[in-house]
Parts: structure tokens; C-alpha cells; sequence
């Protein structure tokens, strides 16, 4: 894996690609995308040799944002990616990825969220007849904005100066 | 201190308030099962059902965690061959209980019911740990899924609770099934300690 090609590739799809620590957050490269470039980045990342980990919908405040996370077959490289939701629709990457199937069946039970161009988007675990259920979606109360939920930076350790505690005894 | 232990090697089942309890609960109960047995003869309805009792068929049926405890039971250290309760079949033709182990939700409650609906009369419904009970820690504001206790989709006849039940707890609610249907509490031969001592 060429990483100055494929970040470039990635830079060129994504709005914001960012490098993050893998010891704090579990994964390499951070990556925030629109939906229209979903299919393109899928392919991408399959020919670059990443499989799919993981798919989920996160309910927050601007639009719910679907997470992709790949991750390499043969370097310790692991991608999260984030693609906001327009309209409640997004397109689907079971043609590309087909393990991703039935993650989207199930994103669309929890979450509502319809993966355009998916060949079979029935419910998958749950019953038939809560098709609009959508358990998982928040309500107003509980509904947080995007930047309240992502992982902050740590803040730079400072030494502290010892306290000298007098040791007075009387 | 030998006396003031004496209490304690009471077995409780038989102590004189269980006793009293079983036998005032007894004349209460009525066959759960709604359909009518294959074989109508009155008269060696009684034998029938000391057969009945004492070779119970459950079925090959987990749901959750709980079926760890029934899985348990059917082996060696807690043997449930000794109560004739061991011989877990497959299909629903051809078991007598359905041992209801774990959370039923409303994707499986069809399933549940269709399985029910597919044995043969007279059938038993033991409903084992406190979902299959009442929904347990599901049954809040939050919950969407869990179907809050199978008595709700098929009649039950003996309910065991615990999270999860100890195996002691099922082969106890398989005596009550099995006193259930006979009317005395089987097998004698197994009570070493009749008189509670």
C-alpha cells in the first residue's frame, strides 16, 4: 500500500482527511465525506485491499451520520468514515462490498436510513410488521450535536509544580 | 449447637407449611393445556399419566442464556435422565414440553407459537427464567421488542424464576410439572428423606 498515493486519492473524495493517534481512538485515518462519493470511495478502498469491519448510523443534531470502518488485510491500518445523511437517503456499497448487505438492513431498522440502489432493504432483525419502528433514533431531549460527540484531542500534559507540603510537627 | 442445627436439616419441600401449600394449590389448579389428549380412556387415564410424567420429551429449544442452564441440566453432573426428563428431541411432533429458556421477542414470536401449535396433546409449557417469566430486565420504558412474559402467546404450567435459574431450580420445576399431572409428587424412590429428617 502506496499510504502518500491512497491519502492522496482519499483527500481528493473526502472533504477532511485527518491522521489521529491509533493508541487513543482505535483507528489511523479519520476521514468526513459526502454521500455522492460513498460508491467511489468503496471501490477505492477495496482495490487498495481494505475489507469492511463494520456499518452503523449515529443519530445527531445536524442530519444522522452513517460510520464506515475498513481496515487492511495486510497493514495495521484501520479507516473510520463518516458520511451525513441528505434527505434520508444515502447510496448503498452492498454492490461493492457485499458483506455490507445486511448492515444496512439492519441501519435501516434501527435508523430509518435508506440505502438507495440496495437490492433487498427488508427488515432484517426486526419483525416485519415494525418496518417504521426505528428504535434507535433519539429524541429531542437526548439528541446531541456533532461536535459534542467527537473524540477531543487530549489536552497537553503540564507539569505540575509540587506542592511542598510543611511538615510541621509540634 | 447439634440442636439449634437440627432446623436447618429440615428439607424445606417438606416441612409442614410447603406441605400445606401444595395441597391447598392443588385443588385450585386445572389443566393449562387446551387441547383434548389423543387417547380418551378414562380409566387408564391415570396410568397413562404416571407414564406421562415420568418420561417427559422437551424439546431442543434455547432462546438465551437460560438454555446454558438447560444444556447443564440434560448433562452428567446434574442429570435430568434420573427424573426421565432427558430425551431432548429435535422436533415439536415429537416432544411433550416446551422448556421456554430465554428472552422471547417479536421476531421469534411467531416461531414460538408455531412450534407450540405443532405438538402433539398433552403438551406442557415450563416458561424458565425471569424473561420468559415476565420480560426481566427488559421489561422497561425503553423496551421495543421483548415480549413481556410467554404467557402472553401460549398457556404455561409451571414457571421457573431465576436470572438465570440454577439447573436445581429446572429439575424442581420438572417435579412440579410431573405433580402437576399425576396429582403426587414422583419418583418416591428418590426421597431419601420423607419424613423432612
Amino acid at each position: 500500500m502506496d499510504v502518500k498515493k491512497v491519502i492522496k486519492q482519499w483527500k481528493s473524495l473526502a472533504t477532511d482527511v485527518e491522521t489521529v493517534d491509533n493508541s487513543v481512538s482505535g483507528y489511523d485515518y479519520s476521514l468526513t465525506l459526502e454521500g455522492a462519493k460513498l460508491p467511489e470511495l468503496a471501490s477505492f478502498m477495496l482495490k487498495q485491499g481494505f475489507y469492511l469491519v463494520d456499518l452503523m448510523a449515529v443519530h445527531v443534531m445536524p442530519a444522522i451520520e452513517v460510520v464506515y470502518q475498513f481496515a487492511h488485510v495486510e497493514t495495521r491500518c484501520r479507516v473510520l468514515a463518516r458520511a451525513a445523511v441528505v434527505d434520508n437517503e444515502i447510496p448503498t456499497i452492498s454492490d461493492i462490498y457485499q458483506g455490507a448487505n445486511w448492515h444496512e438492513r439492519e441501519t435501516r431498522d434501527f435508523h430509518g436510513v435508506v440505502f438507495t440502489g440496495h437490492p433487498n432493504l427488508e427488515p432484517l432483525i426486526l419483525a416485519e410488521e415494525d418496518v417504521d419502528l426505528k428504535p434507535l433514533l433519539k429524541d429531542e431531549k437526548s439528541l446531541k450535536d456533532v461536535a459534542a460527540i467527537r473524540r477531543q484531542p487530549p489536552e497537553p500534559k503540564v507539569a505540575k509544580p509540587e506542592v511542598v507540603k510543611s511538615q510541621e510537627q509540634s | 449447637m447439634a440442636e439449634q442445627k437440627k432446623s436447618l436439616l429440615n428439607v424445606h419441600s417438606y416441612s409442614k407449611e410447603c406441605i400445606e401449600r401444595y395441597d391447598g394449590a392443588l385443588s385450585q389448579r386445572t389443566k393449562t393445556s387446551d387441547a383434548e389428549p389423543l387417547l380418551q380412556m378414562k380409566l387408564s387415564d391415570t396410568i397413562l399419566n404416571l407414564c406421562r410424567a415420568n418420561s417427559l420429551w422437551p424439546m431442543t429449544f434455547g432462546l438465551a442464556c437460560c438454555a446454558i442452564e438447560m444444556m447443564c441440566c440434560g448433562m452428567a453432573r446434574f442429570d435430568m435422565a434420573r427424573y426421565g426428563a432427558e430425551v431432548f428431541r429435535p422436533s415439536p411432533r415429537q416432544s411433550d414440553l416446551l422448556i421456554v429458556a430465554g428472552t422471547v421477542n417479536r421476531k421469534m414470536a411467531p416461531a414460538v407459537v408455531t412450534l407450540y401449535e405443532q405438538m402433539p396433546a398433552p403438551r406442557y409449557v415450563i416458561a424458565l427464567g425471569n424473561c420468559a417469566i415476565s420480560g426481566g430486565p427488559f421489561a422497561v420504558e425503553a423496551n421495543y421488542d421483548v415480549v413481556l412474559g410467554v404467557d402472553q402467546l401460549i398457556p404455561v404450567d409451571i414457571y421457573v424464576p431465576g436470572c438465570p435459574p440454577r439447573p436445581e431450580a429446572l429439575i424442581e420445576g420438572i417435579l412440579q410439572l410431573q405433580e402437576k399431572i399425576t396429582g403426587k409428587r414422583f419418583p418416591f424412590p428418590q426421597n431419601k428423606m420423607p419424613e423432612g429428617r
